[in-house]
């Protein structure tokens, strides 16, 4: 599956399930950390620990960024609520 | 951040990719080249492996297990080029707690400027105390990264 293929399935499952998840008062928490919140890139080889440290950081199993692949490497941390990595 | 496992010792893939981003990072005239720190992932599966009873003191390490730690710290920092307070060992192994983690925060903490600080501050909830930038000092102090005047007054 093509990167922009994965992105789309991605973005489509977090889409879905903040429909049924959080209550707009966690939504408005996270829209507003994300407001201010600053960018931290993690970058490093496949296996490094990179999604582990993202959802240790944030305490956050719903964690959305950007995500590309850099060679063998993956830049930026995502995860969504079934657990699947772009 | 940089995420770089402390068992894999073959870093020429990683001293590349991160050297071209250094390159680019400094090519790009119009912003301040981002810091860059180090997580060193994995430190619990270090010599001896058996042993896991964190926290390890790595700035006088005594125990094997911290000084096998303060010994990957030091030859990351010369395999990356880093300085050694940029670089935060840190551990999570499955089903277990993780370890360094609030450390590793601290110290991205450290790199922001002052008014971020207050910013983010104000947003943890339930966490009063100590801020941001007077715990990642705090974390030096106990040994578990290495501050040589990293934290900005």
């Amino acid at each position: 599956m093509g990167f922009l293929d994965r992105l789309w399935k991605t973005i489509s499952n977090v889409q879905l399930s903040s429909r049924v998840g959080p209550s707009a008062d966690q939504e408005n928490a996270r829209k507003r950390a994300q407001a201010i919140a600053p960018v931290v890139w993690l970058l490093g080889k496949t296996g490094a620990g990179k999604t582990a440290i993202v959802a240790a950081l944030t305490g956050d199993p719903v964690v959305v960024g950007t995500s590309r692949t850099w060679g063998p490497y993956h830049v930026g941390g995502l995860r969504n609520a079934a657990g699947a990595r772009p | 951040m940089w995420v770089a496992s402390a068992t894999q010792p073959a870093r020429d893939p990683d001293r590349k990719r991160l050297d071209a981003f250094r390159a680019w990072a400094n090519a790009e005239l119009a912003r301040r080249p981002p810091p860059v720190l180090l997580a060193l992932t994995h430190v619990d599966e270090l010599r001896p492996a058996m042993e896991w009873s964190p926290p390890y003191d790595i700035t006088a390490p005594v125990r094997p297990k911290a000084r096998t730690i303060r010994a990957a710290v030091d030859s990351a920092a010369r395999a990356f080029d880093l300085p050694e307070d940029a670089i935060v060992p840190v551990a999570m192994p499955p089903g277990r707690e993780v370890y360094n983690i609030d450390a590793l925060w601290a110290r991205i903490a450290a790199e922001l400027d002052e008014a971020k600080l207050v910013q983010l501050d104000r947003l943890r909830v339930g966490q009063k105390g100590l801020s941001l930038r007077e715990l990642a000092n705090a974390f030096g102090h106990a040994g578990r990264t290495v501050i040589k005047g990293v934290v900005k007054a």
